[in-house]
């Protein structure tokens, strides 16, 4: 018997449920010196912006205990030389590209998914409304449900692909911001993003970020994306795609017990960039060990203790 | 195709109480590392400790590339624990390399701390396609003796060898800087057509310091960053770089980033900004 991995994200289908993450895969050229980025079930670009940025000033990132703190400020091409430079290699791939977008006003928002949406070779849009390092936008659309889903109704008038909203675990109510996105015409949701945090040298008594604050991500922040996703996943009828410390197939399984139809993997990939390949592997394995013939088997599929 | 993957470390030699070198075996990473790049590494199953921790290139012969390391943190306390036979995790080779020089130029190569190995690696290959011995100066420094990363092997090259400790309990008391500092004024008051070329590496303070001292000369400084990945993506390990005309960003500050992994580590000091 033949095991599928294929799962299904507002109608894309996907080969298998492993995307890689926003701000942590480049454009997807990057990865291409290590391995054939086409076995992921898709590939998620970074935050694209309508002006260029050169994001926040060194020191951007501090390592902790099981995990990192980044303030990169959304560094990118900008629009033009996103769809200049970077968009034909993405027009050639045969995974599914889903094209991260991050704006400071609902307009900026807008015309980012009007022109993205449009592009050939563009399956889907995530809709970062969940930055905690930038000045304007970003998190503070995502903070509110309403504004949140403010942003998501004009984002999905204008987009003529699935949108994504990808939610902050800065808030009180995750699942009250699910809602309101899934009712304002969310195609799926994405989460989670990262966790404020600092750090401080206690030699120099100065922040060890230039930005103060920074996003926590990596092994630490699991549990808590997991506990969200389970959350979200019970309260919406849309998919969910998991984020939040995946390092191993292991770790894909409880995403996906947890009711996520996608994960994606972020941090993991800096050290090991064919991480993906392994956790697919992985998954696989514990799939077949487990008499298991379709991953969707087991996607909502945990108890209570 | 960069190399990510785990590999064996086939020899181990202990330098000084700080300073150790290992040997790994990669075919892939030994056919593309010149001097300047770097690979990163790190332990498996050290779940606790997320970045790997990159370390330039001292050598390469046949499938063996070794790194020089010293003992100075977590990670670099349990990696000198690492033994013959045990296995890394390793990625690379990464970077921009040093840019070697035109025949027949005099070379001053400057480092501090553990930016010897990629000097003595590039003093090496230059070496060997034929440079002439007598037109490089080499310019070694630690803190301590115990710190040094290599000195017979220094010594060995045939080259203008100086080696420095800052408590003076080897070689020349004081800072790398200085004596280089000193020997460069000669030279560049001599008639050197087409001047020298400095090549240094080591940390922050040493580097901005042979800046300086080599203003208007064809100088290149390797930068030392941690790096989250160490192949682009992160951004993590950016620093500022003067601003070209074309770099209209949205958020325009008077310089541009430059990722130390990617558009490094090697730089020409002319185009470094410092803090």
């Amino acid at each position: 018997m033949g095991l599928s991995l294929q799962t299904e994200i507002a109608g894309l289908k996907l080969k298998n449920p492993i995307l890689s993450a926003s701000g942590c895969f480049g454009y997807g050229e990057e990865a291409t010196e290590f391995f054939d980025i086409n076995q992921l079930g898709g590939m998620v670009t970074k935050s694209i912006t309508p002006l260029p940025r050169t994001g926040h000033p060194p020191p951007k990132v501090v390592e902790t205990a099981s995990g990192m703190l980044n303030a990169i400020g959304l560094t990118n091409v900008g629009l033009d030389r996103f769809i200049m430079e970077k968009l034909p290699f993405l027009q050639k791939l045969s995974c599914t590209v889903i094209v991260n977008i991050a704006g400071s006003t609902v307009n900026d928002y807008t015309m980012l998914a009007g022109k993205i949406s449009s592009l050939e070779g563009v399956d889907a849009i995530e809709v970062n409304i969940s930055c905690p390092n930038v000045d304007s936008g970003g998190l503070e659309f995502g903070a509110s449900p309403a504004e949140a889903a403010k942003v998501i109704r004009a984002v999905k008038k204008a987009s003529r692909v699935p949108v994504i909203p990808k939610l902050s675990p800065n808030v009180t109510d995750i699942v009250a911001v699910a809602k309101a996105v899934e009712d304002a015409g969310a195609d799926a949701v994405s989460l989670i993003n990262t966790l404020v945090g600092t750090a401080i040298d206690i030699q120099t008594t100065r922040f060890k970020l230039s930005n103060r604050f920074g996003g926590l991500s990596g092994p630490a922040v699991k549990p808590v994306a997991l506990a969200m996703v389970y959350k979200v996943a019970s309260a919406v009828k849309i998919p969910v795609i998991g984020v939040g410390g995946i390092s191993s197939g292991d770790d894909v399984v409880e995403f996906l017990m947890a009711g996520a139809k996608a994960v994606q993997i972020g941090t993991a990939c800096f050290a090991e960039p064919t991480v993906f390949l392994r956790v697919i592997d992985e998954l696989s394995t514990y799939l077949k060990k487990n008499n298991y013939q379709n991953v969707n088997d087991i996607i909502g599929a945990v108890k209570d203790g | 195709m960069k190399f990510s993957g785990s590999v064996e470390v086939s020899g181990k030699t202990v330098i000084s109480r700080n300073i150790f070198s290992l040997d790994i075996v990669s075919p892939q990473i030994a056919s593309q590392a010149s001097p300047g790049q770097f690979i990163q590494v790190k332990i498996p199953g050290i779940n606790s400790v997320l970045w790997p921790r990159p370390f330039s290139v001292r050598k390469i012969k046949d499938d063996i590339v070794t790194v020089s390391i010293k003992k100075c943190g977590k990670v670099t306390g349990l990696l000198y624990d690492i033994n013959r036979g045990d296995r890394l995790y390793v990625t690379g080779p990464f970077g921009n390399g040093f840019i070697l020089p035109q025949m027949g130029r005099s070379i001053y190569l400057v480092a501090g701390g553990a930016g010897l190995p990629p000097l003595l690696f590039l003093c090496e290959s230059i070496l060997e396609k034929g440079y002439s011995p007598k037109l490089i100066h080499f310019y070694s420094g630690a803190r301590y003796v115990e710190e040094l990363f290599a000195n017979d092997e220094l010594t060995s090259l045939g080259v203008h060898s100086v080696v420095t400790t800052d408590d003076g309990s080897y070689g020349i008391k004081g800072l790398v800087t200085e004596p280089f500092a000193n020997d460069l004024t000669k030279v560049h008051s001599g008639k050197d057509d087409l001047g020298p070329v400095i090549y240094g590496c080591g940390p922050m303070a040493m580097v901005k310091k042979v800046a300086e001292i080599c203003h208007g000369l064809e100088c290149y400084l390797s930068l030392e960053q941690l790096m989250p990945c160490g192949w682009g993506v992160c951004n993590g390990c950016a620093v500022k770089i003067k601003a070209g005309d074309s770099d209209n960003t949205e958020d325009e500050k008077g310089f541009r980033l430059a990722r130390v992994c990617k558009e490094g580590p090697v730089f020409k000091a002319s185009e470094l900004i410092w803090d």
